[in-house]
């Protein structure tokens, strides 16, 4: 999955098993022969936020309070590479066909 | 018999210490400075196998125990190793539920993933090493047959067929992957498994939910049952998980102790109970005094009780528990099965490790046969 369009919302993917330790994130995707990804600093954080849907605007906007907020290149990128992994999907596609 | 639960050493407090995190009562202190590097590392060694890496990472995280930049990473990364076997395991727990669910073999999920998810205060404070699922006597043998089809490796076969069904605390599969799955028809062997009211524990079940799927655990009370039975009964030398999980449910969850006595009456496991909370305040210091605290400490044994509770210490015996849960067993037909079963049993239960207690048994059968009565 890109990260291209402002019509995609992220949502961590249903069935995703995980554990947070406050600094990483352990996940499982629920796929067969899957393996346990482990997600730090800026992936970690991004994980927390899609406890509910976004879109990258909105995903942006909350991480824009941050000092340290990691700029948009970067966040597309965590999204793309969490996607490929299959923690998370576009939960909006459906719905656009 | 609560002199042989005070710490040994200086380490053995540390550890406790350490499982007595977050627990409100304890009057176990964390250091105020951070350890020597030396004590750090046996500290993380112990928590590693005793599966205390939640406790340890939380009371680092929160700012409970002062630790170096250095002792900070090795605990999360200790913590971190655990966490990955958990989410296997999870997995494991998902896929077998599913399968037995296919085949409308209900199930309750027992011990490491139930209390993790409802009775901590965050699922990651608790780990474990397997995963043990109760099914009904009477699904037991179809659900060995299907977990068997999913590929998974029956580790002790059983002594003539249908004796698990009738007779056993479970048995044990070993996946591919190594992870351990254990199938419970009864939360322990010999005569307090016997005596266990079995159907009492089929009335009520609490959902809960992991990865989005809906599973069935005990209710509170019958939790708390079965983490008392598996503190005193499940090992030798008692871990300090399971009383960690004895005190959580206590001093955390709104026991209805009517139901908790009526479960365990019904059972006979009042002796069992009453240890186990004994231990765990005794283990963990507690200091609060419960309802169930104070009935614990003034519970007296009667002899019955005393002679099985030996059963599950330093040098007893399978064949001696086995000789127990017969004279356990209320029916003469059962009895008669269970030391058919013990005493012929199948070419494919010989030549394994029980190959020894069917000695021993045959053995203790016949030296109590010789006893006056």
């Amino acid at each position: 999955m890109s990260v291209t369009t402002t019509h995609q919302r992220f949502a961590r993917r249903l069935g995703t098993l995980w554990r947070d330790t406050g600094l990483h994130v352990l996940a499982l995707p629920e796929e067969e022969a899957a393996e346990v990804v482990v997600l730090g600093g800026g992936s970690a954080v991004l994980w927390r936020l899609l406890a509910e849907p976004m879109t990258l605007a909105d995903i942006l906007d909350r991480l824009g309070a941050a000092a340290d907020a990691p700029p948009e290149d970067v966040v597309t990128s965590c999204l793309a590479d969490m996607s490929a992994r299959g923690l998370i999907e576009d939960v909006a596609a459906e719905r656009r066909g | 018999m609560t002199s042989t639960w005070a710490p040994r050493t200086e380490h053995d407090r540390l550890t406790r210490t350490v499982a007595s995190h977050g627990l409100a009562g304890s009057m176990l202190a964390l250091p105020d400075q951070p350890l020597e590097p030396e004590v750090f590392d046996r500290l993380v060694r112990r928590v590693r196998r005793q599966r205390l890496t939640g406790l340890l990472w939380a009371a680092v995280r929160q700012g409970a125990m002062p630790v170096t930049s250095h002792q900070a990473e090795r605990a999360e990364w200790a913590h971190v190793e655990a966490l990955a076997g958990v989410l296997a395991l999870e997995h494991l727990l998902l896929d077998s539920v599913a399968t037995l669910q296919a085949a409308e073999i209900p199930t309750r999920v027992l011990k490491g993933p139930v209390v993790a998810h409802l009775d901590y205060p965050d699922p990651t404070w608790r780990t474990f090493g397997d995963i043990d699922l109760l099914v009904r006597g009477q699904d037991f043998d179809r659900a060995t047959r299907l977990l068997t089809a999913q590929g998974h490796h029956r580790l002790h076969p059983e002594p003539r067929p249908g004796f698990d069904r009738r007779f056993s605390k479970g048995t044990s599969f070993r996946t591919a992957d190594g992870l351990e799955l254990d199938l419970h028809r009864s939360f322990t062997m010999g005569p307090f498994g016997v005596r266990l009211a079995l159907d009492d524990l089929w009335r009520a079940s609490h959902e809960f939910t992991v990865g989005g799927h809906t599973l069935h655990s005990l209710p509170a009370e019958e939790r708390f049952v079965h983490a008392c039975y598996h503190a005193v009964l499940g090992e030798i030398s008692p871990r300090l998980v399971p009383l960690r999980d004895v005190a959580q449910l206590a001093l955390t969850r709104d026991l209805d102790l009517v139901r908790v006595h009526r479960l365990v009456r019904a059972s006979q496991g009042e002796a069992v109970v009453a240890r186990a909370v004994r231990h765990a305040w005794h283990a963990l210091q507690i200091a609060d005094v419960l309802a169930l605290s104070a009935w614990a400490q003034s519970y007296r044994n009667d002899d019955r009780e005393t002679a099985d509770l030996a059963l599950y210490s330093h040098g007893s015996s399978y064949a001696a528990k086995s000789v127990a849960s017969i004279r356990a067993l209320p029916r003469w037909r059962d009895r008669a099965a269970f030391v058919r079963a013990m005493v012929h049993p199948t070419r494919a239960y010989l030549g394994t490790r029980h190959d020894s207690h069917v000695s021993r048994l045959r053995s203790g059968l016949s030296q109590s046969s010789r006893r006056p009565s």
